[in-house]
């Protein structure tokens, strides 16, 4: 949910800074489709989680490892793009902790509390699937690569109470990035940064 | 009837159809690689 805000954030944000709609309808973005492919594998992925304990070889790590083959070939074939290298970096930084850990983002059993998922561990043993996410919950000590989990929470009372990590972080200001480019304000941002 | 023939071709057009189909993909770009605590209202 957090990632669709950011994404509606930045539309809503370009808009309000003068941008167009209808130049971002006309973004040079290739391989949009593999990444609706890319994502309707995950579905299967996130909705249907499978029992504990199965392994980097399971049916389910399989999908997801297909998924992000796809979503690294959009992101190379858009790579002249700005923003999509943010994107490509939060990829790699997702990826490459879900493969150490099982094929699986860590997350600990006491960020979900503080954001009140825990309802959605499916189990109470170490290495659960968390409902709705590609997430297992492993405790702090026993995750490979624990900064590049979901470590940020953004706790109630924020609307939208959720924990992250940091290439959700990358993705989101890739995106954001993208979006005022597609919108028509990129070369603005530029010459801002020039002046300065 | 007249009504709702001019808001189809005043909205769905192939600009609008186009822009559905950015704002899709870069969405469907943004969840595939982000594994955020949850893909639903609840998260």
């Amino acid at each position: 949910m957090i990632l669709i805000a950011a994404v509606l954030c930045a539309v809503l944000i370009g808009l309000l800074r003068g941008g167009s709609l209808q130049r971002l309808a006309h973004l040079p973005l290739r391989w949009g489709w593999v990444a609706l492919i890319a994502f309707g594998l995950q579905i299967y992925l996130i909705y249907f989680p499978e029992p504990v304990g199965t392994g980097i070889l399971s049916l389910h790590v399989g999908v997801l490892i297909c998924s992000y083959a796809l979503v690294f070939g959009v992101v190379w074939q858009n790579r002249a793009l700005p923003g999509i290298w943010l994107i490509g970096i939060g990829f790699l930084s997702n990826f490459a902790v879900m493969m150490l850990n099982g094929g699986y983002m860590p997350i600990t059993a006491d960020a979900l509390a503080q954001v009140g998922h825990s309802r959605n561990i499916l189990s109470p043993e170490i290495g659960a699937r968390v409902r709705a996410t590609k997430d297992i919950v492993l405790p702090r000590d026993q995750t490979i690569a624990w900064w590049l989990s979901d470590i940020f929470v953004l706790p109630p009372p924020f609307p939208i109470p959720s924990v992250f990590s940091v290439g959700d972080v990358f993705i989101a200001l890739g995106a954001f990035w993208l979006i005022q480019h597609g919108m028509g304000l990129g070369n603005r941002i530029t010459r801002a940064v020039r002046r300065d | 009837m007249t009504n709702a023939k001019l808001f189809a071709i005043k909205y769905f057009n192939s600009t609008t159809l186009r822009l559905i189909y950015i704002l899709l993909a870069l969405l469907a770009l943004a969840l595939a690689g982000g594994a955020p605590d949850g893909y639903s209202g609840s998260g």
